[in-house]
C-alpha cells in the first residue's frame, strides 16, 4: 500500500499524543517508577504500630505515599510516625472514577449535621470508615514507609 | 486482607511489657489468620475452598466458625449481608476482618491490660474506657471528603463502617446485582464486631430498607448518610458534643 | 452516404426482439440509443420522448487528497487506541493477579472495536472516499481487515474472563456467570460477541460458498446490531473510558458519527435517488449470445451525475428478485429519460434479467467506482475489456474527449460474443483511436502481445475490466511492461 508509511506514522503521532495528554495527569505505568522490586503480588496486614499510654519520644514525620492509580482512580496515604511507629495513617488525596461520588465532590458539599469536622483538631481515640482493601493503598502506606526509612 | 491494624493500649496496671508482647502476639494471630482469610494469596485456604478444592472438614477450625458467623449475620440482616452472593464465590471478607480484629483485641484482654482499641481499617473493637473519659471518641470518616470526618461518636462498644465511596460501586446487590447504591456510608455500633462489619455492608446494600432492618436488631445502634448528604441514626447513637470543632 | 447515425443503426445487425409489444416503439428507441454512441450532442426530432437532448451531469472529479486524509486519520486513531490501552495500566497492576492478562484483554478490545469502526466505514459509501478508491476496492479491503477484529475482539472476551477469573480466584465459567448476571452490559456485550462470531463463521469461505448470497448477506447485517448492542459495555466498563468523560465523548462521537454515514450514504441516499429518478424497465434487447441490454427510464436522470465507467447496485422490484442487488455498470452514458445497463448471462440471476417485463421498477444504489476518466494521468489510455468487462469500456469511451487517440483491446472467446463491439468502434473512430479485436480461446490469443498491438503502452494510462482472473493477467503483464502502478485502473467482474 503506497500510503503505508504515512500510516504507520500517523499511528505512531497518535500514540505519542495520547501519551503526552495523559502524562499531565495521574501518573502510570509509562512515567512513573519501574516494576517493583520482587514483591509479593498479596498485600498482607502492614506492621500494627503500639501507642502506648506514655508518649512515644521524638518529633512526628509526615511523608506522602506515592500517588497510585486502581484502575477507577488515585489514591495517595499520608503516613505519620514518631520515631519508629505509625501514628496515623490517613488518605490524602482520593479521586475516584464513581460517577456520582465525583459529581459530589465537586458541588456544593451538603451540610452534615455536625459541620465538616477537620479529624487533626478534633480529639479521637480512632476513625471508623470503609476499608481500603485495594492494593494501591498498601503500596502506598509502604512508600511512605520507605520515604520515612521505617522497617 | 490488605489493611493496616492499629493498636492503642492502656495498660493500666499491667506491666507494660507484658502489653508488649500481647500486641505482638495479636499481631502474629492477625498474621496468622490473614494466611488463612486472604483472598489476595494464591493457595490459601479460602480460595481453595471457594474453588471447592479444600472441604470444611480439612480447614482451620477458624473456617468453620468464620462460616456460622455468615450465616448468622445473613438471617440478622435479613438476607441483604450475603457472602454467598459475591460474584467470585463465598467472600466473607466483609465479616472476616471484623473478627480478625476482635480476636487480636481478645488476645489483650486475656493479658489483663485496663483499656484498649484495635483499629483494622476501620474496624473498631474497644476494650474497657479511655483515661478520663466515660466513652471513646470514635470519628466517622467523611464520605466524600477524605480528609474529614462526618461526625464523631461517642461509644463503648465496637463500631464498624461500610460504604462504596473508595472505588466506586464494588458492592453487589444480591438480588439482582445492581452496583449503586443511594447510601453513601452506614456505621454500625453495637458488641460483636463481625456482626456490626455485616450488618453495616447490609446497610449499605438494602438502600431504602436500610433504616427498618437497622431498627429491627436489637441492642445495635445505626448511622447513616445518604448520597443526598441526609443523615439518618437510631436512638442509641451518641453524637459527641463536646470538643468538636 | 447519408448522417452518420442512421448508418449506425444499419451496421447494427438486427437482432431478434424480445416481444412483439415493443415493435412498434422498438426503432425509436433503438434510434435514440444508437445514435448517441458517438455524438453526444445529438439531439432527435422525435416527439415521443422528451428533452432526450439533454446530457445527464457528468459525475463530479474525485479527489485523491481525501482517501490520504482518511487513511491517515485511521492510522492516528489507531495509535492513539493503543495508547489509550497502555496509559490505563501501571506496573503495580500487571504485578498483580491476571494483571497481564487483564491488560491485553483492555488493549485487544480497544483495537478490536477501533477496527471494527474502521470496517464499518469502509462499507459505509461515504461519496468523497468512494469516488477516490472504488467501491471494488473499498470491499476488498473490508474483506482484507476481517479477520483482525473479529480474531481481537474474541481474544479480549477470553483474557478478560481468565483475568476476572484469575483475581476472583474462580473458575473460569464461574466468571462468565459472573460477568453476564451482574456486571452492568455484559449480557448485551456477551449478545453481540455471539451474533459476531457467527457472522464470521459464516463468512469463512467454505462456509460462505454453500449458502446463497442473499441470506449470507442478511446474516451479515446483524453485524450493525452486535455492534450497537457491544457500545455500552466498553463505556461502562472500559477502564479508559470510566472517569474519562472526554475520552468518553469522543468514543461516543465516533461511533454516532459513523453511525450516521451509514445511516446517509449506505440507506438513505440509495433510497432517495430510488425515489427520486423512479425508473422502470422499458426495454431488454440482446445484444449477443447470452448478452441483454436492459434500457431503463426515468425522471430527473440530468441531474444523476455519472461518470463514464461507473456502475449501479441494481434491485429489480419483481417477484423473485426483488431481495437481491446487483452490481452492473451502466452501458452507455445516461441519455436522459433513458439509460442503458448490459448483462451477461451467467447464473439465474443474469437469466432473469432477460426475462424482465417493461414496466418493472427498478431500485438504484449508486452510482459507485473509481473506473474513470479521472483516474487519468495521461492525456492516451489503453482500455482493455475482456467479455462483458466491455460495458465498463464502453461508457468510460463516451468521457474521453475527442482526438485523444485512445487503443481499445476487446477480448472474447468467439465473434459473436463481441457485445457492442460496433458502438466501441463508432466512439473510437471519432476519437481517432484504434481497436483491436482478439478472438479465440485462451490458448489462441496471447495477452502478452500487448506490447505489440500498443508499442507504447508505458506512456498511456491503462484500464482494464472483466473477470477476475483476465483482469490479474492483464495488469501483471502490463505492470511488467513498465506503466507505473498509479496509471493502472481495472475493476473486476464477480458474479
Amino acid at each position: 500500500m503506497r500510503r503505508a508509511p504515512a500510516v504507520v506514522i500517523a499511528g505512531a503521532a497518535g500514540f505519542a499524543g495520547i501519551v503526552a495528554m495523559h502524562a499531565g495527569s495521574a501518573p502510570s505505568f509509562l512515567s512513573g517508577t519501574g516494576p517493583p522490586a520482587p514483591v509479593s503480588s498479596s498485600p498482607t496486614s502492614t506492621g500494627p504500630s503500639t501507642t502506648p499510654a506514655v508518649p512515644p519520644t521524638g518529633a512526628a514525620r509526615t511523608a506522602l505515599g506515592t500517588s497510585e492509580q486502581y484502575g477507577y482512580g488515585v489514591l495517595a496515604v499520608k503516613v505519620t510516625v514518631r520515631g519508629s511507629r505509625i501514628t496515623d495513617v490517613s488518605v490524602a488525596r482520593l479521586q475516584t472514577a464513581e460517577q456520582y461520588s465525583q459529581r459530589l465532590a465537586q458541588q456544593a458539599i451538603p451540610v452534615l449535621r455536625n459541620e465538616v469536622l477537620s479529624a487533626q483538631s478534633t480529639h479521637i481515640n480512632g476513625i471508623s470508615g470503609a476499608t481500603y482493601t485495594s492494593e494501591a493503598y498498601a503500596y502506598s502506606v509502604q512508600s511512605a514507609l520507605d520515604l520515612l526509612g521505617v522497617k | 486482607m490488605g489493611t493496616v491494624v492499629s493498636f492503642h493500649v492502656e495498660p493500666g496496671e499491667c506491666p507494660v511489657a507484658d502489653a508488649q508482647a500481647a500486641v505482638a502476639s495479636a499481631c502474629a494471630r492477625l498474621h496468622e489468620l490473614d494466611d488463612i482469610f486472604s483472598t489476595w494469596k494464591p493457595g490459601s485456604p479460602i480460595n481453595r475452598f471457594r474453588a471447592g478444592r479444600l472441604r470444611l472438614d480439612e480447614a482451620p477450625p477458624e473456617m468453620a466458625l468464620v462460616l456460622e458467623l455468615c450465616e448468622q449475620a445473613r438471617v440478622l440482616s435479613q438476607g441483604w449481608f450475603d457472602p454467598w452472593a459475591m460474584p467470585g464465590g463465598f467472600d466473607p471478607t466483609g465479616l472476616v476482618k471484623g473478627w480478625a480484629v476482635e480476636q487480636a483485641l481478645a488476645i489483650l484482654r486475656l493479658a489483663g491490660v485496663d483499656a484498649a482499641i484495635v483499629n483494622g481499617g476501620g474496624d473498631i473493637a474497644v476494650l474497657g474506657l479511655p483515661k478520663d473519659a466515660h466513652a471513646w471518641r470514635i470519628g466517622v470518616r467523611h464520605p466524600w471528603r477524605p480528609e474529614a470526618l462526618a461526625c464523631v461518636l461517642e461509644t463503648d462498644r465496637a463500631v464498624a463502617t461500610s460504604g462504596c465511596y473508595e472505588r466506586g460501586p464494588h458492592l453487589i446487590h444480591p438480588r439482582d446485582g445492581r452496583m449503586l447504591f443511594r447510601t453513601a456510608s452506614a456505621t454500625v455500633v453495637g458488641s460483636s464486631l463481625p456482626l456490626c462489619d455485616a450488618m453495616a455492608t447490609a446497610l449499605v446494600v438494602a438502600d431504602d430498607d436500610g433504616p427498618e432492618i437497622a431498627r429491627s436488631l436489637e441492642g445495635y445502634e445505626a448511622y447513616m448518610i445518604g448520597v443526598d448528604g441526609k443523615e439518618i441514626a437510631t436512638e442509641g447513637i451518641v453524637f459527641a458534643t463536646a470538643g468538636v470543632t | 452516404m447519408s448522417a452518420p447515425r442512421i448508418e449506425s443503426v444499419l451496421l447494427v445487425k438486427s437482432l431478434p426482439v424480445t416481444g412483439p409489444i415493443l415493435e412498434g416503439r422498438f426503432r425509436k428507441v433503438r434510434i435514440d440509443m444508437a445514435s448517441v454512441t458517438f455524438d453526444p450532442t445529438y439531439a432527435p426530432h422525435s416527439g415521443k420522448h422528451r428533452r432526450q437532448s439533454v446530457i445527464s451531469r457528468p459525475g463530479t472529479a474525485p479527489r485523491p487528497v481525501v482517501a490520504d486524509v482518511a487513511m491517515v486519520l485511521a492510522g492516528l486513531g489507531f495509535g492513539a487506541c493503543i495508547a489509550l490501552a497502555v496509559t490505563a495500566e501501571t506496573w503495580k497492576q500487571l504485578a498483580a493477579r491476571g494483571g497481564v492478562a487483564m491488560f491485553l484483554g483492555n488493549l485487544t478490545g480497544l483495537s478490536g472495536t477501533y477496527l471494527a469502526l474502521i470496517m464499518v466505514l469502509l462499507v459505509s459509501r461515504i461519496p468523497v472516499v468512494e469516488r477516490v478508491l472504488g467501491q471494488d476496492k473499498l470491499l476488498a479491503a473490508h474483506r482484507r481487515l476481517a479477520p483482525w477484529p473479529i480474531s481481537l475482539i474474541v481474544a479480549h472476551a477470553v483474557l478478560l474472563t481468565f483475568a476476572y477469573a484469575e483475581a476472583a480466584q474462580t473458575g473460569v465459567w464461574g466468571q462468565v456467570g459472573a460477568f453476564i448476571s451482574s456486571y452492568p452490559d455484559m449480557l448485551t456485550a456477551t449478545i453481540a460477541l455471539v451474533v459476531m462470531v457467527a457472522i464470521a463463521v459464516t463468512s469463512v469461505y467454505s462456509i460462505r460458498r454453500r449458502l446463497r448470497r442473499e441470506t449470507w448477506w442478511a446474516v451479515h447485517l446483524f453485524m450493525y446490531l452486535a455492534l450497537a448492542l457491544a457500545f455500552a459495555h466498553e463505556i461502562a466498563l472500559g477502564p479508559s473510558f470510566v472517569g474519562h468523560p472526554l475520552t468518553r465523548f469522543v468514543w461516543s462521537v465516533l461511533w454516532a458519527s459513523s453511525a450516521g454515514l451509514v445511516l446517509v450514504y449506505r440507506f438513505g441516499l440509495p433510497l432517495f435517488r430510488t425515489l427520486r429518478h423512479r425508473l422502470e424497465v422499458v426495454e431488454v434487447h440482446p445484444e449477443g449470445p447470452g448478452t441483454v441490454s436492459v434500457v431503463c427510464r426515468g425522471r430527473h436522470l440530468d441531474r444523476l451525475a455519472v461518470a463514464g465507467g461507473q456502475f449501479f447496485e441494481w434491485r429489480f422490484l419483481t417477484k423473485g428478485m426483488w431481495w437481491q442487488a446487483h452490481p452492473f455498470s451502466l452501458s452507455a452514458r445516461p441519455r436522459p429519460p433513458f439509460l442503458r445497463l448490459t448483462v451477461k448471462g451467467i447464473g439465474d440471476y443474469s437469466s432473469a434479467v432477460a426475462r424482465l417485463r417493461p414496466g418493472t421498477r427498478v431500485a438504484i444504489e449508486g452510482p459507485y467506482g473509481a473506473f474513470t476518466t479521472h483516474a487519468r494521468r495521461r492525456s492516451r489510455v489503453a482500455l482493455i475489456a475482456g467479455g462483458i468487462g466491455v460495458t465498463a469500456i464502453r461508457s468510460l469511451l463516451e468521457d474521453l474527449p475527442r482526438d485523444c487517440d485512445p487503443v481499445v483491446i476487446l477480448r472474447a472467446s468467439s465473434a459473436e460474443e463481441l457485445a457492442l463491439a460496433s458502438e466501441v468502434a463508432e466512439l473510437v473512430r471519432h476519437r481517432k483511436g484504434r481497436v483491436h479485436e482478439l478472438v479465440g480461446s485462451r490458448s489462441e490469443v496471447r495477452i502478452d502481445r500487448l506490447s505489440e498491438l500498443v508499442p507504447d503502452l508505458q506512456n498511456r494510462d491503462v484500464y482494464v475490466s472483466g473477470p477476475e482472473g483476465f483482469v490479474n493477467r492483464v495488469v501483471a503483464t502490463v505492470l511488467r511492461l513498465g506503466v507505473p502502478k498509479d496509471s493502472v485502473h481495472f475493476e473486476v467482474y464477480s458474479l
